[in-house]
Protein backbone atom coordinates (compact mmCIF):
# COMPACT_ATOMS: atom_id res chain seq x y z
CA UNK A 1 0.00 0.00 0.00
CA UNK A 2 1.55 3.43 -0.97
CA UNK A 3 2.17 5.55 2.00
CA UNK A 4 0.45 8.87 2.39
CA UNK A 5 0.81 12.07 4.30
CA UNK A 6 -1.14 14.83 4.90
CA UNK A 7 -0.34 18.72 5.99
CA UNK A 8 -2.49 21.15 7.08
CA UNK A 9 -1.95 24.54 8.31
CA UNK A 10 -1.90 28.14 6.88
CA UNK A 11 1.00 29.88 4.72
CA UNK A 12 3.60 28.43 7.03
CA UNK A 13 2.41 24.76 5.46
CA UNK A 14 1.25 26.42 1.41
CA UNK A 15 3.61 29.43 0.57
CA UNK A 16 5.20 30.82 -2.40
CA UNK A 17 8.01 28.41 -1.90
CA UNK A 18 9.15 24.99 0.12
CA UNK A 19 8.06 24.36 3.51
CA UNK A 20 8.31 22.12 6.17
CA UNK A 21 5.58 19.97 4.77
CA UNK A 22 6.76 19.87 1.26
CA UNK A 23 10.50 18.69 2.90
CA UNK A 24 8.48 16.10 4.45
CA UNK A 25 6.24 14.97 1.66
CA UNK A 26 9.69 13.84 0.03
CA UNK A 27 9.41 10.72 2.18
CA UNK A 28 5.78 9.63 0.98
CA UNK A 29 4.55 7.98 -1.94
CA UNK A 30 1.27 10.33 -1.89
CA UNK A 31 1.78 13.74 -0.35
CA UNK A 32 -1.23 16.21 -0.22
CA UNK A 33 -1.13 19.76 0.94
CA UNK A 34 -4.60 21.56 2.23
CA UNK A 35 -2.49 24.25 3.53
CA UNK A 36 -4.37 27.77 2.75
CA UNK A 37 -2.43 31.06 3.02
CA UNK A 38 -4.43 33.32 6.02
CA UNK A 39 -6.63 30.72 7.08
CA UNK A 40 -7.85 30.33 10.26
CA UNK A 41 -7.20 27.31 13.22
CA UNK A 42 -11.45 26.20 12.54
CA UNK A 43 -10.59 26.63 8.50
CA UNK A 44 -8.00 24.26 9.25
CA UNK A 45 -10.20 21.73 11.15
CA UNK A 46 -12.65 21.46 8.33
CA UNK A 47 -10.36 20.65 5.93
CA UNK A 48 -8.89 17.84 8.08
CA UNK A 49 -12.93 16.56 8.18
CA UNK A 50 -12.87 17.03 4.66
CA UNK A 51 -10.22 14.94 3.68
CA UNK A 52 -11.20 12.26 6.40
CA UNK A 53 -14.54 12.17 4.32
CA UNK A 54 -13.01 12.02 0.66
CA UNK A 55 -9.49 10.27 1.07
CA UNK A 56 -10.62 7.72 3.98
CA UNK A 57 -7.84 8.02 6.46
CA UNK A 58 -6.24 4.95 8.13
CA UNK A 59 -3.41 3.77 10.43
CA UNK A 60 -1.58 1.80 8.23
CA UNK A 61 -0.37 4.24 6.02
CA UNK A 62 -1.10 7.71 6.83
CA UNK A 63 0.94 11.00 8.31
CA UNK A 64 -0.39 13.70 8.75
CA UNK A 65 0.90 16.86 10.30
CA UNK A 66 -0.86 20.19 11.35
CA UNK A 67 0.67 23.60 11.96
CA UNK A 68 -1.83 25.37 14.15
CA UNK A 69 -2.13 28.92 12.96
CA UNK A 70 -2.89 32.79 14.47
CA UNK A 71 -5.77 32.39 17.49
CA UNK A 72 -7.17 36.39 16.04
CA UNK A 73 -8.17 34.79 12.70
CA UNK A 74 -11.64 34.33 11.02
CA UNK A 75 -12.06 33.03 7.87
CA UNK A 76 -15.33 33.06 5.53
CA UNK A 77 -16.84 33.30 2.55
CA UNK A 78 -17.79 36.18 0.94
CA UNK A 79 -21.53 36.67 -0.27
CA UNK A 80 -20.51 39.23 -2.74
CA UNK A 81 -17.18 37.80 -4.27
CA UNK A 82 -18.11 34.13 -3.46
CA UNK A 83 -14.73 33.52 -2.53
CA UNK A 84 -13.25 32.22 0.84
CA UNK A 85 -11.54 35.34 2.42
CA UNK A 86 -8.49 34.15 4.50
CA UNK A 87 -7.05 37.22 5.20
CA UNK A 88 -4.54 36.57 8.40
CA UNK A 89 -5.16 38.13 11.95
CA UNK A 90 -7.59 40.50 12.32
CA UNK A 91 -7.68 40.70 16.16
CA UNK A 92 -4.00 42.51 15.84
CA UNK A 93 -5.87 45.89 14.85
CA UNK A 94 -7.67 47.91 17.66
CA UNK A 95 -7.66 51.88 18.00
CA UNK A 96 -4.03 52.30 18.68
CA UNK A 97 -3.11 49.71 15.79
CA UNK A 98 -5.62 50.55 13.56
CA UNK A 99 -5.31 48.80 10.01
CA UNK A 100 -4.50 51.02 6.79
CA UNK A 101 -6.83 52.75 5.02
CA UNK A 102 -7.51 49.62 2.42
CA UNK A 103 -8.71 46.86 4.95
CA UNK A 104 -11.77 45.33 3.78
CA UNK A 105 -14.67 46.82 5.39
CA UNK A 106 -16.04 43.37 6.14
CA UNK A 107 -12.76 42.10 7.89
CA UNK A 108 -12.93 45.98 9.98
CA UNK A 109 -16.69 44.88 10.81
CA UNK A 110 -15.22 41.47 12.30
CA UNK A 111 -12.47 42.84 13.93
CA UNK A 112 -14.23 46.03 15.86
CA UNK A 113 -17.86 44.94 16.02
CA UNK A 114 -17.82 41.06 16.30
CA UNK A 115 -14.93 39.21 17.26
CA UNK A 116 -12.80 39.15 20.56
CA UNK A 117 -9.95 37.86 21.82
CA UNK A 118 -12.45 35.18 23.92
CA UNK A 119 -14.16 33.93 21.48
CA UNK A 120 -10.98 33.79 19.20
CA UNK A 121 -9.25 31.29 21.80
CA UNK A 122 -12.12 29.20 22.49
CA UNK A 123 -12.61 28.62 18.60
CA UNK A 124 -9.38 28.16 18.22
CA UNK A 125 -9.27 25.53 21.57
CA UNK A 126 -12.44 24.36 19.83
CA UNK A 127 -10.58 23.36 16.41
CA UNK A 128 -7.16 21.80 17.76
CA UNK A 129 -8.71 19.51 20.50
CA UNK A 130 -10.91 18.21 18.08
CA UNK A 131 -8.28 17.89 15.66
CA UNK A 132 -6.19 16.14 18.34
CA UNK A 133 -9.17 13.91 19.43
CA UNK A 134 -10.48 12.65 15.97
CA UNK A 135 -6.65 11.79 15.29
CA UNK A 136 -6.39 10.07 18.02
CA UNK A 137 -9.27 8.34 18.11
CA UNK A 138 -8.56 6.97 14.53
CA UNK A 139 -5.10 5.80 15.66
CA UNK A 140 -3.61 8.05 12.89
CA UNK A 141 0.01 8.69 13.17
CA UNK A 142 0.58 12.96 13.40
CA UNK A 143 2.26 15.60 14.44
CA UNK A 144 1.24 19.09 15.87
CA UNK A 145 3.01 21.86 16.05
CA UNK A 146 2.70 25.77 16.33
CA UNK A 147 3.38 27.52 12.80
CA UNK A 148 2.55 31.01 14.49
CA UNK A 149 3.64 32.30 17.63
CA UNK A 150 0.55 32.94 19.85
CA UNK A 151 2.12 33.52 23.33
CA UNK A 152 1.24 36.85 23.44
CA UNK A 153 -2.27 35.59 24.26
CA UNK A 154 -0.99 34.40 27.94
CA UNK A 155 0.76 37.55 28.28
CA UNK A 156 -0.62 40.73 26.80
CA UNK A 157 -4.34 41.04 25.78
CA UNK A 158 -5.21 40.95 30.08
CA UNK A 159 -7.72 37.92 29.06
CA UNK A 160 -9.89 36.04 31.65
CA UNK A 161 -8.19 33.05 33.69
CA UNK A 162 -10.33 30.69 31.50
CA UNK A 163 -9.41 31.76 28.64
CA UNK A 164 -5.72 31.61 29.83
CA UNK A 165 -6.31 28.28 30.73
CA UNK A 166 -7.49 27.63 27.06
CA UNK A 167 -4.32 28.93 25.69
CA UNK A 168 -2.47 26.94 27.45
CA UNK A 169 -4.47 23.60 26.37
CA UNK A 170 -4.01 24.76 23.10
CA UNK A 171 0.03 24.64 23.72
CA UNK A 172 -0.01 21.57 25.33
CA UNK A 173 -1.77 19.73 22.42
CA UNK A 174 0.94 20.69 20.09
CA UNK A 175 3.59 18.07 20.04
CA UNK A 176 6.32 20.65 19.53
CA UNK A 177 6.43 23.92 21.95
CA UNK A 178 8.65 26.07 19.76
CA UNK A 179 6.51 27.62 17.02
CA UNK A 180 8.26 28.22 13.33
CA UNK A 181 7.81 32.04 14.16
CA UNK A 182 9.83 31.70 17.48
CA UNK A 183 11.90 29.42 16.16
CA UNK A 184 13.44 31.76 12.85
CA UNK A 185 12.85 34.53 15.80
CA UNK A 186 15.34 33.18 17.82
CA UNK A 187 17.85 31.69 15.57
CA UNK A 188 18.37 34.03 12.58
CA UNK A 189 19.29 37.83 12.40
CA UNK A 190 16.74 37.91 9.48
CA UNK A 191 13.71 36.79 8.19
CA UNK A 192 12.02 36.10 4.48
CA UNK A 193 13.16 37.10 0.89
CA UNK A 194 13.83 40.63 -0.86
CA UNK A 195 13.11 40.01 -3.99
CA UNK A 196 15.24 42.07 -7.48
CA UNK A 197 11.99 43.98 -7.67
CA UNK A 198 12.28 45.41 -4.49
CA UNK A 199 9.20 43.14 -2.96
CA UNK A 200 9.86 40.94 -0.35
CA UNK A 201 8.21 38.38 1.86
CA UNK A 202 8.50 37.80 5.32
CA UNK A 203 7.45 33.90 5.94
CA UNK A 204 10.22 32.03 6.76
CA UNK A 205 12.76 30.60 4.38
CA UNK A 206 13.21 27.37 2.89
CA UNK A 207 16.31 26.77 4.83
CA UNK A 208 14.93 27.77 7.99
CA UNK A 209 11.72 25.14 6.95
CA UNK A 210 14.67 22.85 6.46
CA UNK A 211 16.85 23.42 10.01
CA UNK A 212 13.21 23.28 11.61
CA UNK A 213 12.64 20.23 10.09
CA UNK A 214 16.10 19.07 11.26
CA UNK A 215 15.43 19.89 14.43
CA UNK A 216 12.19 18.49 15.43
CA UNK A 217 11.22 15.73 12.78
CA UNK A 218 14.19 14.49 12.54
CA UNK A 219 13.03 10.89 11.27
CA UNK A 220 12.37 12.96 7.76
CA UNK A 221 16.20 14.34 7.90
CA UNK A 222 16.76 11.78 4.97
CA UNK A 223 18.67 12.07 1.75
CA UNK A 224 15.17 11.82 0.18
CA UNK A 225 14.68 15.55 2.23
CA UNK A 226 18.37 17.29 1.36
CA UNK A 227 17.96 16.25 -2.29
CA UNK A 228 14.30 17.81 -2.21
CA UNK A 229 15.44 20.93 -0.48
CA UNK A 230 18.36 21.13 -2.81
CA UNK A 231 15.78 20.76 -5.90
CA UNK A 232 13.41 23.73 -4.08
CA UNK A 233 16.56 25.95 -3.96
CA UNK A 234 17.75 25.26 -7.21
CA UNK A 235 14.51 26.55 -8.84
CA UNK A 236 13.87 29.54 -7.13
CA UNK A 237 13.61 32.21 -9.09
CA UNK A 238 14.60 35.92 -7.29
CA UNK A 239 13.36 38.23 -9.60
CA UNK A 240 10.21 38.86 -8.40
CA UNK A 241 6.83 37.54 -5.86
CA UNK A 242 4.59 37.02 -9.03
CA UNK A 243 6.96 34.97 -10.88
CA UNK A 244 8.96 32.50 -8.29
CA UNK A 245 4.75 32.09 -7.33
CA UNK A 246 4.07 30.70 -10.91
CA UNK A 247 7.51 28.67 -10.85
CA UNK A 248 6.78 27.38 -7.83
CA UNK A 249 3.40 26.17 -8.92
CA UNK A 250 4.65 24.65 -12.22
CA UNK A 251 7.98 23.16 -10.82
CA UNK A 252 7.07 21.59 -7.77
CA UNK A 253 3.35 21.92 -7.00
CA UNK A 254 1.86 20.03 -10.11
CA UNK A 255 4.89 17.59 -10.03
CA UNK A 256 4.91 16.80 -6.15
CA UNK A 257 1.68 17.16 -4.52
CA UNK A 258 -1.09 14.95 -4.97
CA UNK A 259 -4.23 16.90 -6.59
CA UNK A 260 -6.66 14.19 -7.01
CA UNK A 261 -9.82 15.37 -5.09
CA UNK A 262 -12.36 17.98 -5.23
CA UNK A 263 -12.62 19.76 -1.73
CA UNK A 264 -15.28 22.66 -1.24
CA UNK A 265 -14.67 26.39 -3.31
CA UNK A 266 -17.27 28.51 -2.98
CA UNK B 1 -32.51 5.45 38.06
CA UNK B 2 -31.32 3.24 35.34
CA UNK B 3 -30.44 3.56 32.24
CA UNK B 4 -32.24 0.53 29.77
CA UNK B 5 -30.97 0.31 26.69
CA UNK B 6 -27.02 0.14 27.12
CA UNK B 7 -25.86 -2.38 29.96
CA UNK B 8 -22.59 -1.44 31.84
CA UNK B 9 -21.43 -4.79 33.86
CA UNK B 10 -19.50 -2.60 36.33
CA UNK B 11 -21.07 -0.25 38.89
CA UNK B 12 -19.65 2.98 37.08
CA UNK B 13 -22.57 5.29 36.68
CA UNK B 14 -24.51 5.52 33.05
CA UNK B 15 -24.70 8.74 31.57
CA UNK B 16 -26.43 10.88 28.99
CA UNK B 17 -24.99 13.80 27.22
CA UNK B 18 -27.68 15.76 25.60
CA UNK B 19 -27.05 18.60 22.39
CA UNK B 20 -29.04 21.04 20.64
CA UNK B 21 -30.82 24.04 20.35
CA UNK B 22 -34.34 24.83 22.26
CA UNK B 23 -35.61 21.42 21.11
CA UNK B 24 -33.56 19.91 23.42
CA UNK B 25 -33.17 22.07 26.37
CA UNK B 26 -36.63 24.31 27.01
CA UNK B 27 -39.30 26.11 29.31
CA UNK B 28 -40.86 23.03 29.57
CA UNK B 29 -40.02 19.09 29.11
CA UNK B 30 -38.06 18.40 25.71
CA UNK B 31 -37.18 14.36 24.55
CA UNK B 32 -33.61 14.52 25.94
CA UNK B 33 -35.62 15.14 29.15
CA UNK B 34 -37.48 12.43 28.95
CA UNK B 35 -34.60 9.84 27.52
CA UNK B 36 -32.55 11.75 30.74
CA UNK B 37 -34.64 10.23 33.62
CA UNK B 38 -33.10 6.41 32.59
CA UNK B 39 -29.86 7.28 33.35
CA UNK B 40 -27.40 7.98 36.29
CA UNK B 41 -26.73 10.99 35.13
CA UNK B 42 -28.01 13.53 32.67
CA UNK B 43 -26.03 16.71 30.88
CA UNK B 44 -28.06 18.98 29.08
CA UNK B 45 -26.34 21.00 26.74
CA UNK B 46 -28.64 22.07 24.75
CA UNK B 47 -29.00 25.83 24.18
CA UNK B 48 -32.14 27.79 22.85
CA UNK B 49 -31.25 29.12 19.44
CA UNK B 50 -28.12 27.45 18.99
CA UNK B 51 -26.14 26.65 15.72
CA UNK B 52 -25.12 23.35 14.51
CA UNK B 53 -21.19 24.64 15.35
CA UNK B 54 -21.92 25.72 19.18
CA UNK B 55 -23.42 21.93 19.48
CA UNK B 56 -19.94 20.28 17.49
CA UNK B 57 -18.17 22.71 20.33
CA UNK B 58 -19.86 21.87 23.19
CA UNK B 59 -19.53 18.04 22.19
CA UNK B 60 -15.48 18.92 22.69
CA UNK B 61 -15.40 20.34 25.75
CA UNK B 62 -18.26 17.56 27.18
CA UNK B 63 -15.50 14.93 26.12
CA UNK B 64 -12.45 17.11 27.35
CA UNK B 65 -14.21 17.52 30.89
CA UNK B 66 -15.94 14.11 30.91
CA UNK B 67 -13.65 11.88 28.75
CA UNK B 68 -16.74 10.26 27.02
CA UNK B 69 -16.47 6.29 26.85
CA UNK B 70 -18.15 3.69 25.36
CA UNK B 71 -18.57 2.25 28.52
CA UNK B 72 -21.19 3.83 30.17
CA UNK B 73 -22.07 6.88 28.10
CA UNK B 74 -25.04 7.77 25.75
CA UNK B 75 -25.14 11.06 23.38
CA UNK B 76 -27.75 12.11 21.02
CA UNK B 77 -27.68 15.32 19.04
CA UNK B 78 -30.57 17.25 17.71
CA UNK B 79 -29.59 19.14 14.48
CA UNK B 80 -30.75 22.51 14.51
CA UNK B 81 -31.06 25.10 11.36
CA UNK B 82 -29.18 25.58 8.84
CA UNK B 83 -29.08 29.60 8.74
CA UNK B 84 -27.95 30.29 12.09
CA UNK B 85 -24.35 31.32 13.61
CA UNK B 86 -23.85 31.41 17.58
CA UNK B 87 -21.38 34.85 18.21
CA UNK B 88 -18.95 33.73 21.35
CA UNK B 89 -19.09 35.47 24.26
CA UNK B 90 -21.57 38.74 24.38
CA UNK B 91 -22.15 40.86 27.32
CA UNK B 92 -24.91 40.26 29.55
CA UNK B 93 -27.42 42.54 31.44
CA UNK B 94 -25.82 40.93 34.71
CA UNK B 95 -22.45 42.10 33.41
CA UNK B 96 -20.92 38.38 32.33
CA UNK B 97 -20.74 36.62 28.97
CA UNK B 98 -22.87 34.34 27.24
CA UNK B 99 -23.31 32.94 23.82
CA UNK B 100 -25.14 34.99 21.41
CA UNK B 101 -27.75 32.23 20.28
CA UNK B 102 -30.44 34.17 18.07
CA UNK B 103 -31.64 31.63 16.48
CA UNK B 104 -32.42 31.63 12.75
CA UNK B 105 -30.85 34.70 11.35
CA UNK B 106 -30.20 34.12 8.01
CA UNK B 107 -33.69 32.59 6.48
CA UNK B 108 -36.27 34.25 9.53
CA UNK B 109 -34.26 37.45 10.35
CA UNK B 110 -36.38 39.74 12.62
CA UNK B 111 -36.20 43.13 13.77
CA UNK B 112 -35.90 42.22 17.11
CA UNK B 113 -32.77 39.81 16.49
CA UNK B 114 -29.42 40.97 18.84
CA UNK B 115 -27.41 44.11 16.61
CA UNK B 116 -24.54 41.85 16.39
CA UNK B 117 -26.43 38.97 15.10
CA UNK B 118 -28.51 40.88 12.38
CA UNK B 119 -25.03 42.66 11.83
CA UNK B 120 -23.54 38.73 11.07
CA UNK B 121 -26.13 37.84 8.83
CA UNK B 122 -26.65 40.76 6.91
CA UNK B 123 -23.40 41.83 5.99
CA UNK B 124 -21.23 38.23 6.00
CA UNK B 125 -23.29 35.55 6.04
CA UNK B 126 -24.50 33.42 3.04
CA UNK B 127 -26.87 30.16 2.37
CA UNK B 128 -23.58 28.33 1.09
CA UNK B 129 -21.69 28.95 3.83
CA UNK B 130 -24.16 28.28 6.04
CA UNK B 131 -24.86 24.86 4.96
CA UNK B 132 -20.89 23.91 4.79
CA UNK B 133 -20.19 25.19 8.29
CA UNK B 134 -23.98 22.89 9.41
CA UNK B 135 -21.84 20.12 6.80
CA UNK B 136 -18.78 20.26 8.91
CA UNK B 137 -20.08 20.14 12.00
CA UNK B 138 -22.41 17.45 12.11
CA UNK B 139 -20.04 15.70 10.10
CA UNK B 140 -17.53 16.10 12.79
CA UNK B 141 -19.58 15.50 15.66
CA UNK B 142 -20.39 12.03 13.77
CA UNK B 143 -17.09 11.77 13.00
CA UNK B 144 -15.85 12.19 16.83
CA UNK B 145 -18.79 9.92 18.27
CA UNK B 146 -18.15 7.09 15.98
CA UNK B 147 -14.01 7.09 16.07
CA UNK B 148 -14.41 7.25 19.84
CA UNK B 149 -17.07 4.47 19.82
CA UNK B 150 -19.81 6.29 21.85
CA UNK B 151 -23.06 5.09 21.70
CA UNK B 152 -25.28 8.17 19.46
CA UNK B 153 -28.44 8.93 18.08
CA UNK B 154 -28.11 12.24 15.57
CA UNK B 155 -31.82 13.31 14.55
CA UNK B 156 -32.88 16.69 13.63
CA UNK B 157 -34.65 18.57 15.38
CA UNK B 158 -36.05 21.56 12.95
CA UNK B 159 -36.98 20.99 9.47
CA UNK B 160 -34.27 21.99 7.35
CA UNK B 161 -35.76 20.37 4.46
CA UNK B 162 -36.27 23.68 2.25
CA UNK B 163 -32.44 24.03 1.88
CA UNK B 164 -31.34 23.66 -1.69
CA UNK B 165 -34.99 24.59 -2.74
CA UNK B 166 -36.03 27.85 -1.24
CA UNK B 167 -32.89 28.61 -0.32
CA UNK B 168 -30.79 28.17 -3.47
CA UNK B 169 -27.19 27.14 -3.16
CA UNK B 170 -24.73 25.86 -5.97
CA UNK B 171 -24.83 22.29 -6.94
CA UNK B 172 -21.83 21.39 -4.77
CA UNK B 173 -23.10 22.66 -2.03
CA UNK B 174 -26.01 20.63 -2.43
CA UNK B 175 -23.76 17.71 -2.37
CA UNK B 176 -23.12 18.72 0.98
CA UNK B 177 -26.39 18.57 1.97
CA UNK B 178 -27.53 15.48 0.70
CA UNK B 179 -24.16 13.89 2.42
CA UNK B 180 -25.73 15.29 6.33
CA UNK B 181 -28.81 13.07 5.29
CA UNK B 182 -26.58 9.96 5.79
CA UNK B 183 -25.05 10.79 9.31
CA UNK B 184 -28.51 11.09 10.65
CA UNK B 185 -29.89 8.34 12.31
CA UNK B 186 -33.22 9.32 12.44
CA UNK B 187 -34.80 11.31 8.60
CA UNK B 188 -38.18 12.85 9.71
CA UNK B 189 -37.23 15.86 12.23
CA UNK B 190 -39.14 16.14 15.18
CA UNK B 191 -40.30 20.02 13.13
CA UNK B 192 -41.63 17.29 10.85
CA UNK B 193 -43.14 14.64 13.61
CA UNK B 194 -44.74 18.11 15.53
CA UNK B 195 -46.51 19.65 12.23
CA UNK B 196 -48.32 16.84 11.50
CA UNK B 197 -50.59 17.17 14.67
CA UNK B 198 -50.38 21.21 14.28
CA UNK B 199 -49.61 21.02 17.95
CA UNK B 200 -46.63 24.08 18.41
CA UNK B 201 -46.92 25.96 21.64
CA UNK B 202 -44.87 29.22 20.58
CA UNK B 203 -43.38 27.99 17.63
CA UNK B 204 -42.15 24.48 19.51
CA UNK B 205 -43.26 20.78 20.08
CA UNK B 206 -45.75 20.86 23.29
CA UNK B 207 -44.41 18.14 25.77
CA UNK B 208 -46.57 15.38 24.60
CA UNK B 209 -45.41 15.70 21.24
CA UNK B 210 -41.49 15.25 22.41
CA UNK B 211 -42.98 11.92 24.41
CA UNK B 212 -44.98 10.75 20.84
CA UNK B 213 -41.47 11.30 18.96
CA UNK B 214 -39.84 9.31 21.42
CA UNK B 215 -42.33 6.43 21.71
CA UNK B 216 -41.83 6.11 17.91
CA UNK B 217 -38.07 6.38 17.39
CA UNK B 218 -36.61 6.08 20.84
CA UNK B 219 -38.41 2.93 21.22
CA UNK B 220 -36.22 1.61 23.97
CA UNK B 221 -36.42 4.95 26.53
CA UNK B 222 -40.11 4.38 26.90
CA UNK B 223 -39.81 2.77 30.17
CA UNK B 224 -42.27 3.15 32.94
CA UNK B 225 -39.91 5.82 34.81
CA UNK B 226 -40.09 7.61 31.57
CA UNK B 227 -44.05 7.03 31.44
CA UNK B 228 -43.93 7.93 34.91
CA UNK B 229 -42.31 11.18 34.37
CA UNK B 230 -44.49 12.71 31.62
CA UNK B 231 -47.34 12.10 34.15
CA UNK B 232 -45.72 14.09 36.49
CA UNK B 233 -44.79 16.71 33.79
CA UNK B 234 -48.19 16.06 32.19
CA UNK B 235 -49.16 17.59 36.35
CA UNK B 236 -47.60 20.34 35.59
CA UNK B 237 -49.18 21.46 32.66
CA UNK B 238 -52.53 20.88 32.47
CA UNK B 239 -54.07 23.46 30.55
CA UNK B 240 -52.69 22.35 26.56
CA UNK B 241 -55.01 24.87 25.02
CA UNK B 242 -54.41 27.56 27.20
CA UNK B 243 -50.29 26.68 26.81
CA UNK B 244 -50.84 26.30 23.06
CA UNK B 245 -52.67 30.21 23.35
CA UNK B 246 -50.17 32.08 25.99
CA UNK B 247 -46.74 29.41 26.76
CA UNK B 248 -46.54 28.74 30.09
CA UNK B 249 -47.13 30.93 33.43
CA UNK B 250 -44.19 32.13 35.03
CA UNK B 251 -45.36 29.52 37.72
CA UNK B 252 -45.20 26.45 35.67
CA UNK B 253 -41.43 27.39 34.19
CA UNK B 254 -40.26 27.69 37.77
CA UNK B 255 -42.10 24.21 38.82
CA UNK B 256 -40.40 23.03 35.87
CA UNK B 257 -36.94 23.92 36.17
CA UNK B 258 -36.81 23.12 40.01
CA UNK B 259 -38.06 19.73 39.19
CA UNK B 260 -35.53 19.28 36.44
CA UNK B 261 -32.80 20.99 38.58
CA UNK B 262 -32.93 18.04 40.44
CA UNK B 263 -31.71 15.60 38.26
CA UNK B 264 -29.59 17.64 35.76
CA UNK B 265 -25.90 17.91 36.28
CA UNK B 266 -24.36 20.80 36.04
CA UNK B 267 -21.65 20.89 33.57
CA UNK B 268 -18.57 23.29 33.77
CA UNK B 269 -18.79 24.21 30.07
CA UNK B 270 -17.77 27.86 28.89
CA UNK B 271 -20.39 29.98 28.25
Amino acid sequence: MKSRYFAFGCSYVDSRWGTVADLIGANFDDYYNFGNAGCCNTFILNRLIEADNLLKFNSTTDFITVGVTGIGRFSFVDKDEKIWITAGDHLIYNKNNPPNPNYPEKLKLLAFMIDDYSYAVYRSWVAIQTISTVLQAKNIKHIIYPSLDNLLYLTDYDLPKHTIAKVEEILKLCHIKESLDEFVLNNYPNRGIKYEDGNSDSHPTQIQHYDYLKKYFKEFDTEKTLQRYNYLENIFDYKSINTQGLNFYKSFINKHRNKNYKIWVP
Amino acid sequence: MKMVSIRTFNEMPTRYFAFGCSFVNYQWPTIADYIGVNFDQYYNLGLPGACNTLSSSRLMEVDELYNLNPETDFVTVGITGYGRFSIGFDYTKEGGRAWLTAGDTLVKSSPNHPFKSKLFAKQLDNYDWACYRSWAAIKTIHTVLKAKQIKHVIYSSIDNLRWGLDYKVTSQVQKYLNRIENYLNIKESLDEFSSKEQGFIIDHPSPRQHYLYLQKYFPTFDTEVTKNAFKFFNSLYTDEPRLKKNGPTQDEIKQWNNYKSNYIKESKIIG
